[in-house]
């Protein structure tokens, strides 16, 4: 080791609470952290909320003030049918929210467990699983959910929730593969074989918490790309009920209009996907920064 | 801030009437890196100089900023260091104040550094030819001329055949090709100062031995001024005129290498040396001496000596000021009040569990083999593809008995002890018993009993403990399913074996991650103990660990074993360690054991010409001539192992043996010589000895 | 390497077989009745049956995927049911759209994000570098349809400098088509470069930090000499193979791309499939996405080869 990797790593010798004492106050030191938090804790607040915190009904039809301009009565105008756009834009974060979360975790926990075993047993079991994987890998997530779609006719929210989550079962069960790997080389895995442990405990208590730093990593960072094939999804006008009051179906529904110069119905939207992205785009680099020291 | 309590012209090399300007020289360096935005600082204080043509070792244990003097002599420092006072001054001039293309023209033709990792050292993607000729390119030699002249640096370091390694990439060579590679580029412009760090670190013995070699010619040859920075005294003795201690960044100790390690005159230095095994003092002779206590942290600014919190002869005034370096004997420098009492400094007390049990020593009187081996052998892949990694290995390891296994990397002694372990499967008609009763091939054909009757200590505790789990998970866990105890028992049972590991009560609570090196592999220990183990096998245990803590840990081992009666195979490349703990040794070559017999008899010889060669490139810190016997050329591979003895292609004895036609043919079998000895080989041992008494036998 | 070589090309078919499999079974074999869904939960019995039997998806399962597989392989991938026309015939026109507006972004994608990458690099820990990883990752997770949307309203309604519509008029000079594809083809530049930078910008950190390079700065070689012959050699060959398999995920960004800026693309194709339930379309499409996918990551794992020693000549020593 050189000394500048001792260095770094010998005070972690006696005084690990200081280390992550440390990381803590290195994320609440990071600007970039602190702007995810509060972008993701706003979409959070409007979600939870919902239409208690919509200033207006947001499925109040309202034709004669079709297409207003953002003024102080409506912050962000008025859709095609009059609809205030600020209050669906708040109560839209609900879904996007419900089916990314959902669906991250799904294909989290299902990754994790098909990599644990994929990893660990190796030889046929991996092969098998793996040629699995490269098949569904072979696809774009978009198309892949798109072919499910086609499929099941008209799928609920918890069924797209469900298909966004296996689609993304393979993604991270190559991740969580690749590290179970390199820990299933490690000694304290022989030392739980000559101890006459059996598979499940092994891949539970002795591989799993190991690997959980970059599993929560992906996790993370799993949850910006569900954002994005959800809103993606419901732009291109498959995901689920098209009446919602969905970000996506609201910039494909306003989306002709722009060239007319009503801009407003489908930008503020748009902003509203883009700043959710972004923003736990932001809070899942604050935590590979944090980890990764 | 007293710095530069020492002119350099205090330094022996410059105090001649006409002084030579130093190659290198440290006035007061001190360094530091950030670390999470606080500087810490490395080397405090460091002054030393090193004459035209002198070797120069700087010799310290992990963390006491070695490395970090070569880098600031490089004026290479990471990132995150800088020197933060002192000058650094290559023959008179700072290098810290020239310009980026002066130190550019210094390292192309008058500074060259080696390390530590050869491979790593070298371009994957580039052709070994067209590195070194890089050397010659930036000199402003053509192509053509540039590659004649990268032929005749990689023949000055004895590469055999420098047009075919030219042709390679870095992953195609050994380590120690690898590494005379990196020496020759090193050395191809004739530099006037050459920093060697830890330049063998990590290659087997006999490679060692060889490369250390290729620098001594090199070095009569060009005059070269060396820095040699290395945690190995024995190597620092065989190659060094002068040496300096390092301890936590301070330079502690100074002087002639043989006066510093026959009469050392700081604590710290008398305490490393007696840390170390000897030749022909054993585990029944001699307890080896520990150092209490560890490293400061990083940065920790004491007011008083550096070494006062573990010095067995510290007084008040060594708590309050700092003592200054003084000339104790002659040339020989100290940083310490009190130099002439340094040779008397107390043994460790305590440490000293079970020390008294005495035990009869191994005679062949005694009780039955406790594990046999009949026939073991270990096949990988199949077919055409099949590689034997072990081949017909017959042991016995009898109760409370060391058996050592030495032999170069790739010999197979960890595989045999993951088929000892149940770790992999042995070939069909092996045969693995244990108090006569067949071993299950894997672990799952092993009762529990059996499982905890053979465990292991392994060498990296990092990766043998898991992480995640507290220390009393870890060994209570051990116990819970090896002793069949209920989980309340087990962590009562855990907490007496910590106890017993000198493992404070404070830790068990700790994750792997708070405690140190030794600390951990005593957590290890414990956990290999936790089922009453009849046989644990250590795999290098000591070999991650500085020599200080290394020597508390073979203490504990020996301990054990006497309380326990347990038997241990000794896996270590380091012979001295083996040397020193091992009742009987083990000898493997390419899957082979080669020689079997009492260490002593394997040690003394007349041994067998492997052997002769491994034991004659241990670099001894006691300086005494050894034989010179080298290994000539590279490992076979196991996947083509050479016809006849597989020695054949190196063994030192073979030429003018008069039987190297049957040595190239015919496979020797392993044959008692004398009782309990024995030998593969086809010289008898009277023609062994008979050729080994000569001192100066064959050197290549 | 052979062996390499050929245990690769077997994985390549294994992977297209089973894409084949997960096609098929995804548009036949799942819950419903394939030609109730495509004429509706209203449709006459009669028809549906009829349909049903034209379509073969009233025979066994196992049997349909045989004769459907047989026809595939030779390219014959049957009528569309709403175009009413061979499907090769919309696929090939569609395919050629899609490859311009994919090459055009990833031509200009590719240089952008590697200098970025290596910018970032040797700015490692400054502004810059922070600057380029956290914007270029934000802008990675923002969909292509929200790009769009933004660079619509500012290049082409405000501004009024690109035209809106993908596709120009027929006639139009190549210049003026490519003007017409810069703000869809920035749309995927947006996404990609974020994920390019920063596998650049790892490689090149590994390579900077690694021993030899070290070696090479300790020879004498001046920082310039040490980063073109010695870091970015070795940085750059992971991230041409990391570049070349995301020529499949542009497949993905298509759809939405095409349907915004109006593309007549494999995108706008495979998403008219999917809404008009019009399966032998939908499978050719996705079929076709897969191979190209397949392909690329083929051609990425033999580049590697040939750029890595380590693979291209097995350890002789």
């Amino acid at each position: 080791m050189t000394d500048a990797a001792v260095a770094g790593t010998r005070r972690g010798g006696a005084e690990l609470g200081v280390v992550r004492r440390e990381r803590w106050a290195l994320l609440r030191r990071s600007p970039a952290f602190l702007i995810g938090l509060g972008l993701v804790g706003l979409w959070v607040a409007g979600a939870v909320l919902g239409s208690w915190a919509a200033p207006k009904d947001p499925q109040a039809l309202d034709p004669i003030h079709k297409h207003q301009h953002p003024s102080l009565a409506h912050w962000f105008g008025t859709d095609v049918l009059g609809r205030d756009v600020f209050s669906r834009v708040i109560v839209g974060s609900r879904s996007i929210l419900l089916i990314a979360v959902g669906a991250t975790v799904i294909g989290t926990i299902l990754g994790t467990m098909l990599g644990l075993v994929s990893g660990y047993f190796k030889g046929i079991v991996d092969e098998v699983i793996m040629r699995l994987v490269d098949a569904l890998l072979a696809m774009p997530v978009i198309v892949v959910a798109l072919l499910a779609i086609a499929a099941l006719d008209h799928p609920s929210n918890v069924v797209v929730t469900l298909i966004i989550g296996f689609v993304f079962t393979p993604i991270i069960a190559r991740t969580v593969r690749a590290s179970v790997l390199g820990e299933a080389e490690l000694d304290y895995v022989a030392a739980a074989k000559l101890r006459t442990e059996r598979a499940p405990h092994i891949l539970f208590v002795e591989l799993l918490p190991n690997i959980l730093p970059p599993v929560i990593v992906e996790f993370t960072v799993r949850l910006g790309y569900a954002i994005f094939a959800v809103a993606t999804l419901s732009f291109l006008g498959v995901g689920a009920s098209p009446d919602s009051p969905d970000w996506g179906s609201q910039v494909a529904t306003h989306y002709s209009f722009i060239n007319q110069g009503i801009w407003w119905s489908s930008l503020f939207p748009a902003a509203a996907i883009a700043t959710l992205a972004v923003g736990v785009n932001l809070l899942a680099d604050g935590l590979v920064e944090a980890f990764e020291r | 801030m007293t710095r530069n309590e020492r002119p350099a012209t205090d330094s022996p090399a410059a105090s001649g009437p006409a002084a030579p300007i130093p190659a290198l020289r440290f006035d007061g360096l001190h360094v530091a890196y950030k670390v999470r935005g606080i500087d810490r600082r490395v080397l405090s204080d460091v002054s030393l100089s090193i004459a035209p043509g002198e070797a120069y070792g700087l010799v310290g244990e992990s963390g006491c900023g070695k490395s970090t003097a070569a880098f600031a002599a490089m004026r290479y420092l990471p990132r995150n260091g800088s020197i933060t006072a002192g000058r650094v001054m290559f023959e008179g001039a700072n290098v810290g104040a020239m310009s980026n293309a002066a130190m550019r023209e210094l390292r192309k033709n008058a500074i060259s550094m080696v390390y530590q990792n050869p491979i790593g050292a070298l371009n994957p993607t580039m052709r070994i030819g067209a590195q070194v000729a890089e050397v010659f390119r930036i000199e402003g030699f053509d192509r053509a001329e540039s590659l004649s002249r990268s032929e005749q640096a990689l023949g000055a370091v004895q590469i055999a055949d420098p047009g075919q390694v030219m042709r390679r990439y870095p992953h195609q060579l050994s380590g120690g090709m690898a590494q005379r590679v990196v020496i020759a580029m090193a050395v191809a412009t004739n530099p006037r100062l050459l920093i060697l760090d830890e330049p063998t670190t990590g290659l087997d013995a006999t490679v060692e031995a060889e490369v250390l070699d290729v620098v001594r010619a090199l070095r009569t040859t060009m005059g070269t001024a060396v820095l040699f920075i290395s945690h190995n005294l024995g190597v620092i003795r065989s190659m060094c005129d002068r040496v300096g201690v390092l301890y936590a960044g301070h330079i502690v100790e100074e002087g002639e290498t043989g006066r510093i390690l026959s009469d050392p005159r700081h604590p710290y230095t008398v305490g490393l040396l007696r840390c170390i095994p000897r030749a022909g003092r054993g585990k029944d002779a001699v307890r080896l001496d520990t150092i209490p206590g560890t490293l400061p942290p990083l940065g920790a600014d004491a007011t008083g000596c550096v070494y006062a919190p573990r010095c067995g002869l510290v007084r008040d005034r060594c708590q309050r000021e700092r003592p200054p370096i003084v000339e104790s004997a002659g040339r020989h420098l100290t940083r310490c009040f009190f130099p002439e009492e340094a040779p008397a400094l107390p043994r460790t007390p305590g440490d000293e569990f079970a020390a008294n049990v005495s035990i009869p020593p191994i005679t062949d009187d005694r009780p039955a083999a406790l594990v046999t081996l009949v026939g073991v052998g270990k096949t990988f892949g199949h077919d055409d593809l099949a590689v034997r990694v072990l081949r017909d290995i017959n042991l016995h390891l009898r109760a409370g008995e060391t058996l050592g296994l030495v032999g170069e990397s790739g010999s197979g002694k960890t595989t045999l002890a993951k088929l000892l372990l149940g770790l992999v499967a042995p070939d069909a008609g092996s045969r693995i018993a244990l108090d006569g009763r067949q071993l299950g091939a894997v672990l799952g054909d092993r009762s529990a009993a059996d499982v905890g009757a053979v465990q292991i200590v392994f060498q990296n505790p990092d990766s043998a403990l898991n992480r995640r789990h507290t220390v009393r998970h870890i060994v209570s866990r051990a116990v819970v399913k090896l002793g069949g105890k209920s989980k309340g028992e087990a962590i009562v049972r855990a907490e007496i074996l910590l106890a017993e590991m000198r493992v404070d009560a404070r830790l068990h609570a700790a994750k792997p991650a708070q405690l140190s090196g030794g600390l951990k592999q005593r957590v290890a220990i414990a956990r290999a103990f936790a089922g009453s183990p009849r046989l644990v096998v250590c795999d290098e245990p000591t070999s991650a660990l500085d020599v200080s803590v290394q020597a508390a840990i073979l203490n504990l081992l020996v301990d054990l074993q006497r309380s326990e009666h347990v038997s241990y195979l000794f896996i270590s490349h380091d012979l001295g360690v083996v040397r020193y703990l091992s009742d009987r040794i083990a000898v493997m070559y390419l899957g082979r054991i080669m020689e079997l017999g009492p260490a002593d008899a394997v040690f003394s010889g007349p041994n067998h010409p492997y052997t002769e060669a491994l034991v004659s490139s241990l670099p001894s810190v006691d300086g005494e001539p050894t034989r010179r016997v080298r290994l000539v050329g590279e490992v076979p591979s196991v996947t083509d192992p050479p016809s006849g003895c597989v020695l054949h292609t190196r063994c030192p004895r073979r030429a003018g043996s008069g039987v190297e036609s049957l040595c190239d043919t015919v496979e020797p079998d392993l044959v008692e010589v004398e009782p309990g000895h024995l030998l593969r080989c086809h010289l008898s041992l009277e023609r062994l000895r008979e050729m080994q008494a000569t001192v100066a036998a064959v050197s290549v | 390497m052979k062996r390499f070589l050929l245990r690769r090309v077997l994985l390549a078919f294994l992977t297209l077989w089973l894409l084949t499999g997960v096609v098929f079974f995804a548009s036949h074999a799942l819950p419903g009745n394939v030609a109730q869904k495509v004429l509706g939960p209203f449709a006459d019995p009669e028809g549906v049956k009829q349909l049903n039997h034209e379509l073969g998806t009233d025979r066994p399962i196992p049997q349909q995927y045989v004769t459907w597989i047989a026809k595939t392989v030779r390219l014959d991938f049957g009528r569309s049911l709403n175009y009413d026309r061979p499907v090769t015939e919309k696929l090939r026109p569609a395919l050629g759209y899609s490859a311009r507006l994919a090459l055009f972004a990833f031509v200009l994608v590719v240089p952008i994000s590697i200098a970025g990458g290596i910018i970032a690099a040797m700015k490692r820990g400054r502004f810059l570098d922070r600057f380029i990883t956290v914007a270029g990752l934000s802008a990675a997770v923002v969909p292509e349809f929200v790009w769009g949307v933004l660079l619509v309203l500012v290049f082409g309604v405000k501004l009024h400098w690109l035209p809106v519509p993908g596709l120009a008029p027929p006639g139009s000079s190549v210049f003026s088509q490519y003007k017409h594809l810069l703000m869809p083809a920035l749309c995927l530049v947006f996404v990609l470069f974020g994920y390019i930078a920063r596998i650049t910008r790892a490689g090149v950190i590994e390579a900077i930090d690694a021993d030899y390079t070290r070696t090479a700065a300790l020879k004498g070689l001046t920082s310039g000499q040490v980063v073109v012959r010695h870091v970015l050699r070795n940085a750059l060959v992971p991230t041409i193979a990391v570049v070349a398999t995301q020529l499949g995920y542009l497949l993905g960004g298509l759809i939405a791309v095409e349907y915004l800026f109006n593309y007549p693309g494999l995108g706008q194709l495979l998403l008219n499939a999917v809404k008009k339930r019009d399966f032998p379309l939908l499978q050719a499409a996705v079929l076709v996405s897969g191979t190209v996918y397949v392909v690329a990551t083929f051609a990425a794992d033999l580049l590697y080869m040939v750029l890595n020693p380590r693979l291209r000549q097995g350890a002789t020593s």
